[in-house]
C-alpha cells in the first residue's frame, strides 16, 4: 500500500503541495485528477521518489521512501514503473533495447532471453512486430504503448501514470484507457493514473482523488465523485457534459 | 556568491561520478562504444587542422629562421611545438567545441524529455549507465586523439618541407627525432589526458544542468563550450608547469 502523509512541496516561492494527504489502495486504479499546473505530476514524482518533499512522509510497503537510504530506494524503485507524459524512451536505442534496458542493466540476461520477453511485453500491449523500430518512427499512441510495455517488463507491483492521454487522438486515447483496465485486471496492479481527463477517470478508475490547490480535496469512487457538491467538481463535470454535448 | 553555488554544484557532480568509478568495470562496452563514436566522429577534424597547424609551423620555422639555423631544426621546431604544446591544446580545444557540445546537447536532451528520469524510476542509476562511460571515454579518446593528431602535424610539417621549403626529407626527419625528449611525449599525454577529464566532466555537468525545454539545451551546450575552453587553457598552463619544473 501506499500512503501520503502531510507532503509539503515549495519551488522557490511556489508553495505546490501544501499537506497532501491521500491512501491508494491496492490493487486498483487510483486517479489523481486536477487543473494543468496544479501540482499532480509533482506529486507522482515524490511516490516514485524523483523529488524530495520540504516535509512530510510517503510510506510504500511500510517504508519511508522520503528517508530511505539510496540503496532502499533503489530497491523500493524496482517493485515501481512509470510511464512519462512523453513515453521519455531512449532515442538511440530501438524499442526493443528500450523495453528490456531495466532487465539487460540488472538481470545481465542473454540477448535471445531479452528479444523473447520484448516480444511477449509488446504483444500485450498490441506492439508486436514492432521490435526493430526507432522511437522516433512511432506515432505518440505507439510510444505511449511501448512505454507501457517498458514498464510492465519490469513486472511491477505499481503503474504510475503520468498525463497516459495527453496529446493523443480521442480514439487512441481511449484506446490506451481501455489498455491500462485491462492490463490491471489481467496483471493484477496497484495503479496511479495522473491526469485532467475526465472521460480517461471515468472509464478507468477505481478510486478517484482530486487535488486543487496544493491538497486533496475529494476523495471516493465514480459514484461519488459525480454526486459530490464541490464547487469545482461541479465545474469539471459541467464542463464535460458541456464537450461530450 | 553564483560563483561560488556553481565550484559547490561541479564538486558534488565530480563527487557523484567519482563514487561511482569502483563499478567502472560493468560498464566497459558502453565506454567502448563511446570511445569509437568519439573518435571516429572528431579524427577527421583533428587530422586536418594539426596537419595544416604542422604546415604552417614548419613554414615559419624556415621563414622567421631564415640565415640563422641549419634546416634541420625545422623538424626539430614542429616536433617540440607539437609535442609540448600545440599538440595537446588544439586537440583539446577541438574536442571541447565538438564533445563538449554534443554530450551537453545529448543529456540535455535526455534531461528535458524524462529519459534520465525514465531511467531512474527503471532503477537504474544515471550517472553509472550514462555519465561515467563518456567521461572515461573522453579521458581514453583524447590521447589517442592527440597522438594521432601530433603525428598529423609532423606529417603536414614534412609535406611543407619537402614541397614549399625544398628540405630534403631526411633533414627533416632527422630533426623530428632530433634532441627528442621522453617526457615531453608523456607530458603531452598526461596533459591530454586532463584535458579529456575536463571535456567529459564538463559536458556532462552542463547536460544535467538542462531543464525545461529546447531553449536550455542549447543555452547550456554553449556555456559548457566556453566553460571546457577555459578550463582547458587553464590546465595547460598548471600541467605544463608542473611537468616541467617537477618532473
Amino acid at each position: 500500500m501506499i500512503e501520503v502523509k502531510d507532503l509539503h512541496k515549495s519551488f522557490g516561492d511556489n508553495h505546490v503541495l501544501r499537506g497532501v494527504n491521500l491512501i491508494i489502495p491496492e490493487k486498483k486504479i487510483t486517479v489523481i485528477l486536477g487543473r494543468s499546473g496544479v501540482g499532480k505530476s509533482v506529486l507522482l514524482k515524490h511516490i516514485i521518489g524523483l523529488l524530495k518533499p520540504d516535509s512530510g512522509n510517503i510510506f510504500i510497503d511500510g517504508i519511508d521512501i522520503t528517508r530511505a537510504s539510496s540503496k532502499q530506494l533503489w530497491n523500493i524503485r524496482r517493485k515501481m514503473a512509470m510511464v512519462f507524459q512523453g513515453s521519455a524512451l531512449l532515442d538511440s536505442s530501438p524499442v526493443w533495447e528500450n523495453v528490456t534496458l531495466a532487465l539487460r542493466v540488472h538481470d545481465h540476461l542473454p540477448e535471445e532471453n531479452l528479444r523473447r520477453i520484448a516480444r511477449d511485453k509488446l504483444t500485450l500491449v498490441e506492439m508486436a512486430g514492432s521490435e526493430e523500430l526507432m522511437p522516433s518512427e512511432l506515432s505518440g499512441g505507439m510510444k505511449k504503448r511501448v512505454a507501457i510495455a517498458r514498464a510492465l517488463a519490469m513486472e511491477p507491483k505499481y503503474l504510475l501514470f503520468d498525463e497516459p492521454t495527453t496529446g493523443l487522438d480521442p480514439l487512441t486515447a481511449q484506446k490506451i484507457n481501455e489498455l491500462i483496465k485491462e492490463l490491471q485486471k489481467t496483471l493484477g496492479l496497484t495503479a496511479i493514473i495522473v491526469t485532467h481527463d475526465l472521460q480517461c477517470t471515468f472509464t478507468v478508475a477505481d478510486k478517484i482523488a482530486m487535488l486543487a490547490e496544493g491538497k486533496i480535496i475529494f476523495e471516493g469512487d465514480i459514484e461519488e465523485f459525480k454526486t459530490s457538491n464541490i464547487p469545482l467538481i461541479k465545474q469539471y463535470l459541467a464542463t464535460f457534459s458541456i464537450t461530450r454535448g | 556568491m553564483k560563483a561560488l553555488s556553481y565550484v559547490g554544484e561541479l564538486t558534488l557532480f565530480i563527487w557523484e561520478v567519482l563514487k561511482r568509478l569502483p563499478r567502472v568495470f560493468s560498464v566497459i562496452p558502453s565506454i567502448i562504444s563511446e570511445v569509437w563514436k568519439l573518435g571516429v566522429g572528431s579524427l577527421s577534424i583533428i587530422l586536418i587542422t594539426l596537419f595544416f597547424g604542422g604546415f604552417a609551423t614548419a613554414y615559419q620555422a624556415a621563414f622567421q629562421g631564415r640565415g640563422y639555423f641549419p634546416e634541420v631544426y625545422i623538424g626539430m621546431a614542429v616536433a617540440k611545438a607539437f609535442l609540448i604544446m600545440l599538440g595537446p591544446l588544439l586537440t583539446g580545444l577541438l574536442l571541447a567545441g565538438k564533445v563538449t557540445s554534443a554530450l551537453a546537447a545529448e543529456i540535455g536532451s535526455m534531461k528535458v524529455t524524462e529519459q534520465i528520469d525514465a531511467l531512474e524510476t527503471l532503477a537504474i542509476d544515471p550517472y553509472h549507465y550514462i555519465i561515467l562511460p563518456r567521461i572515461m571515454a573522453t579521458l581514453i579518446a583524447t590521447p589517442i586523439l592527440t597522438m594521432v593528431g601530433e603525428v598529423s602535424a609532423m606529417i603536414g610539417g614534412g609535406v611543407c618541407a619537402a614541397t614549399l621549403l625544398h628540405i630534403k626529407l631526411i633533414n627533416y626527419i632527422e630533426g623530428l627525432r632530433f634532441n627528442f625528449l621522453p617526457i615531453e611525449f608523456a607530458g603531452s599525454l598526461v596533459k591530454s589526458a586532463v584535458f579529456g577529464v575536463i571535456i567529459g566532466i564538463i559536458g556532462t555537468f552542463y547536460g544535467m544542468k538542462a531543464m525545461g525545454g529546447a531553449e536550455s539545451v542549447g543555452k547550456c551546450a554553449t556555456q559548457s563550450v566556453v566553460a571546457a575552453s577555459v578550463l582547458v587553457l587553464l590546465f595547460d598552463n598548471v600541467v605544463g608547469v608542473l611537468m616541467f619544473n617537477y618532473l
